[in-house]
């Protein structure tokens, strides 16, 4: 999400001052020290509803403000970026080294406040205790996980297109050729050993596959080369490619239709939401600041049209707290929402100013 | 132990302790016999059925073991395992299920005592052709695995998600009797994950694939 706001912040030449503002308003609500220990409770994997809720919320967390349809956008391609480096990973540790890319790039936008680089420096510290030891099996089973949340969904991202990394069906390009994972052979080689455990014979055999082996392993501390590049900005400053989707994959002639019914809410997803959303600590910006809005579209008529034109199965559904059936529930969110309110700014284009709660109601 | 026919030949006997009681359990050529801990009553007595086995073939009853904290589980000659529910008390038992996996004579049964984590068999029954079957005890009893029988398989296949599906040949070294393999094929499902792979037929001239974010089942043949 920060690749991408980063990248869309400069392509819309925000003002240096105000875009590093947002950058750090998000960084340091992200890894705020309440968010993370909830974050970091061993606990079931979130639902898609409570994702995006909570992602809405992160992106809201400083005087920028997304339509409701650059939102979508924002949250597909992050999304797919994920699952992409997720899926790529050679081997089950390397989603932690994927992790650490994205810290260390984030450490890189907030360098200039030494605040926020220790909250980050923390989170890092808690990364490596918590997931460092653990065994390939159980990083595979959380790597399955996450890919499970990821299944079925193929929208094309035009810089994964571009780069072939994703084919037109929308499904990433697995190469069979380049090094094979830290710690495994190339395959070829067959031994066989007798009963002794000796080796009495090797054969070899070829496949399309032509793979060489990986000269060294990526590192785990705090600073250090990664190696892997899954995880990197791969929209940095050398490379101002457009962030624009593609399509989705599937034509369909559906059309929204407008559910009226609330839909009855898991009280464990609520319960998750109001934990999360209570430790999320956003600060109200200064009387002095004005707020924007960022468009990850190139015009606003793209925007509108965007919005008019997305396909039902994409639609995200963001948690209507209307919708909550207890009353006592009800009443906590809609408080814990609004103490997180900001003040609405002066819009600087002739978009139209989205309400906080009226972006967080939206089905 | 009263009865106008002279005793049967026993050829298993095994003491079956269940939470409520504790059985004795005598297995011969005309059927099962149950019997108080201390061979003083007996409880229940079950025939073989010998239509069930083609003729001139050996009938009996082998392996018997407590399992699930309510049942006795008896293997027959005809490849049946017959289970049996025992109450607490008395001699109402019955023989709630009879399970048909194997063809060939029971070797003996074994059980888990006390639970099993959960999807894991607790008992295990194994036959004269080498095949091994493992089961989860219950109202019902479920086929949790079966091992095939004695003899190297001729085929092997492994998928992974480099995206490769590879077949191998498995053989035994005639002068050494080790195991070797070769590799026969690979095969590369492009851009998928491979998640499950299994012939479809015993030959193995063809295989069935399946992958991550694949909603098709992919089948490959032999030309």
């Amino acid at each position: 999400m920060l690749y991408i706001l980063d990248q869309r912040l400069r392509a819309q030449s925000i003002p240096g001052e105000k875009a590093r503002k947002v950058m750090n308003d998000i960084i340091t609500t992200m890894f705020n020290k309440k968010f993370m220990e909830e974050l970091f409770k061993p606990q079931e994997l979130y639902s898609k509803k409570a994702l995006r809720t909570v992602y809405d919320r992160l992106a809201h967390a400083s005087i920028m403000r997304l339509n409701q349809a650059s939102m979508d956008k924002l949250y597909d391609l992050m999304t797919m970026a994920f699952k992409y480096q997720v899926l790529l990973c050679p081997r089950p540790k390397d989603i932690l080294l994927v992790t650490f890319n994205h810290l260390d790039t984030i450490k890189d936008f907030v360098h200039e406040s030494p605040g926020i680089l220790n909250q980050v420096d923390e989170t890092f510290r808690q990364l490596i205790d918590t997931y460092g030891g653990l065994s390939a099996g159980e990083l595979q089973l959380i790597r399955q996980t996450l890919l499970i949340f990821f299944q079925d969904m193929h929208i094309r991202v035009s810089i994964f297109l571009k780069d072939k990394v994703q084919n037109s069906n929308g499904r990433f390009v697995l190469p069979i050729s380049g090094p094979v994972p830290w710690g495994t052979e190339v395959p070829g080689l067959i031994r066989m050993f007798n009963r002794n455990g000796e080796e009495v014979k090797r054969t070899e055999f070829t496949t399309d596959g032509n793979y060489v082996t990986l000269q060294r392993e990526g590192s785990f501390d705090l600073y250090g080369d990664r190696v892997l590049k899954l995880g990197t900005n791969m929209y940095s400053v050398s490379r101002p490619v457009e962030t624009h989707m593609a399509g989705s994959s599937k034509n369909t002639a559906s059309h929204a239709k407008e559910s009226t019914v609330p839909s009855p809410l898991a009280k464990e997803e609520l319960n998750f939401l109001a934990r999360l959303l209570g430790g999320l600590d956003i600060k109200k910006p200064g009387g002095s600041e004005t707020g924007f809005r960022l468009n990850l579209f190139t015009t606003d008529e793209e925007e509108e049209h965007a919005a008019l034109t997305r396909p039902e199965e994409l639609s995200y559904k963001v948690i209507n707290i209307e919708a909550v059936q207890e009353p006592g529930r009800r009443a906590e969110l809609s408080r814990i929402l609004g103490e997180l309110e900001v003040a609405e700014p002066r819009p600087e284009s002739a978009g139209k100013g989205e309400d906080l709660l009226a972006l967080m109601d939206a089905l | 132990m009263g009865g106008s026919s002279p005793a049967p030949d026993y050829n298993w006997a095994a003491w079956c302790a269940l939470p409520a009681r504790v059985l004795l359990v005598l297995t011969s050529q005309r059927g099962v016999q149950m019997y108080e801990a201390d061979g003083s009553i007996m409880v229940y007595w079950h025939a073989l059925d010998v239509s069930e086995h083609p003729p001139a073939q050996a009938v009996f009853a082998r392996g018997i073991a407590a399992a699930g904290g309510r049942f006795i589980c008896v293997g027959t000659s005809s490849g049946l395992v017959l289970v049996f529910d025992i109450p607490p008390k008395g001699t109402n038992v019955t023989v709630s299920q009879v399970l048909e996996q194997h063809r060939d004579a029971i070797t003996d049964i074994a059980a888990e005592l006390g639970q099993a984590p959960d999807g894991a068999g607790d008992l295990v029954t194994a036959d004269d052709a080498g095949t091994l079957c493992t089961w989860s005890t219950g109202e019902e009893f479920t086929l949790r695995s079966k091992i095939p029988a004695f003899g190297v398989p001729p085929c092997l296949l492994s998928g992974a998600e480099d995206s490769f599906v590879h077949v191998w040949q498995l053989s035994t070294n005639p002068d050494t009797e080790d195991i070797e393999i070769q590799h026969c094929h690979a095969e590369c499902v492009t851009d998928t994950q491979v998640c499950g792979a299994c012939f479809c037929d015993p030959q193995g001239d063809s295989f069935a694939v399946t992958g991550y974010d694949l909603s098709e089942i992919l089948r490959y043949s032999r030309v």
